[in-house]
């Protein structure tokens, strides 16, 4: 134990109980449901309650990489979308450019797959698909030069 | 993805079983909410219009939000939101006035703000504390005298719960000579079992809480 703190003041003394008093606790389940109802609250519908609130924020919480990706993706499509990079492309070449990405994006074989039909999209898809591409190797590429770095 | 937490810590996040924690931060609060307040209930309302469900959500939205960052290297999830909830229930403890308070509005000048001032503080009337205070320091003067008040009560409680009972003296007058507020040192200091202390400790709170509740229903 270390170099005794001898309480100096009210507030010192008072925090010493209520930390002493948190030591012993509620632990256990059955502990915890005893003091919830004896307040009268009900454990399963609190239970129920608290994870429900979870799931809903963690479904739209910014640290939800998929949230915070399809934000990035909006800002970086507003971008891509503004710098016209399939503007002037022919749809053989829009269609050449994807698979060429296709194939850096080799980590991805579940992306390869579901564009393989390239050739049936529309133009309005396949330009939407480039800009999605062209999103995803790009940040590839950044997280690459970052682990270099 | 600079917004985007470590996958790791979102996973673990994602995976706990908020149901199972939830109850028990809820439990904590009670526990601890409970030398402050005595009486605590669904309906019980806390200094700011919240209720304890509220405190407990508030904590655990805003670390699923990453308004609040815990940090996996420096201690398990449960023990970090409990730290949280002290927090909580500390400032609202120590925030103005009692369960049927309003909180006094700062920027609201003039009549409300003085009343108030004049009302809690008995200072007499209120044309001559206008031109002789500054309004801040006074409701900052009035905030530690609340403080102080708020330990003294809790204090109190406590040695009153401990009258005629040897063992719940020997706690405190251990606590009151800087052994450490943990039941293994009271055990150490004292020369008794853990499992006596713990019991002791747990008899010395119920009977403050007690004590509390009867000052809270004056």
């Amino acid at each position: 134990m270390d170099e005794r703190k001898y309480p100096q003041t009210y507030q010192e003394l008072a925090k010493a109980f209520l930390e002493l008093f948190d030591e012993t606790g509620p632990h256990d389940l059955e502990e915890v449901d005893a003091i919830l109802l004896e307040a009268g609250f009900d454990p399963k519908e609190i239970g129920a309650r608290f994870r429900a609130m979870a799931e809903q924020t963690l479904s739209i919480s910014p640290l939800n990489w998929r949230v915070s990706a399809a934000r990035d993706l909006q800002t970086e499509r507003s971008h891509i979308e503004g710098a016209g990079i399939t503007k002037g492309l022919s749809r053989d070449d829009i269609i050449s450019r994807i698979q060429g990405l296709l194939t850096e994006l080799a980590s991805a074989p579940r992306l390869a797959t579901a564009h393989r039909n390239l050739e049936r999209a529309s133009d309005e898809d396949l330009g939407s698909l480039l800009d999605e591409l062209e999103y995803l190797t790009s940040h590839q590429r950044r997280s690459s030069d970052y682990d270099e770095g | 993805m600079r917004d985007a937490l470590d996958p790791k810590v979102y996973k673990q996040l994602l995976e706990a079983d908020w149901e199972d924690i939830g109850k028990r931060l809820l439990a904590f609060a009670i526990w601890r909410a409970q030398m402050y307040w005595g009486f605590i209930n669904p309906e019980t309302v806390l200094p700011k219009g919240f209720g304890l469900e509220d405190v407990v959500q508030k904590v655990i939205e805003k670390t699923l939000r990453g308004q609040r960052r815990w940090d996996p290297e420096k201690g398990a999830l449960e023990p970090w939101l409990k730290d949280q909830i002290k927090s909580e229930l500390d400032a609202l403890a120590k925030s103005w006035g009692a369960k049927h308070e309003q909180p006094v509005k700062l920027d609201d000048h003039g009549e409300e703000l003085w009343d108030k001032i004049a009302a809690a503080t008995h200072e007499g009337d209120k044309e001559q504390t206008s031109h002789t205070a500054n309004p801040e320091a006074l409701l900052e003067e009035k905030e530690i005298h609340k403080e102080e008040e708020l330990a003294s009560r809790l204090v109190s409680a406590v040695y009153e719960a401990s009258e005629g009972i040897p063992e719940l003296v020997d706690i405190i007058d251990a606590v009151q000579n800087g052994v450490e507020f943990k039941p293994r040192y009271l055990a150490d200091e004292l020369g008794v079992p853990i499992s006596e202390i713990y019991n002791s400790v747990r008899r010395l709170r119920r009977r403050a809480v007690s004590a509390r509740k009867d000052i809270e229903n004056g």
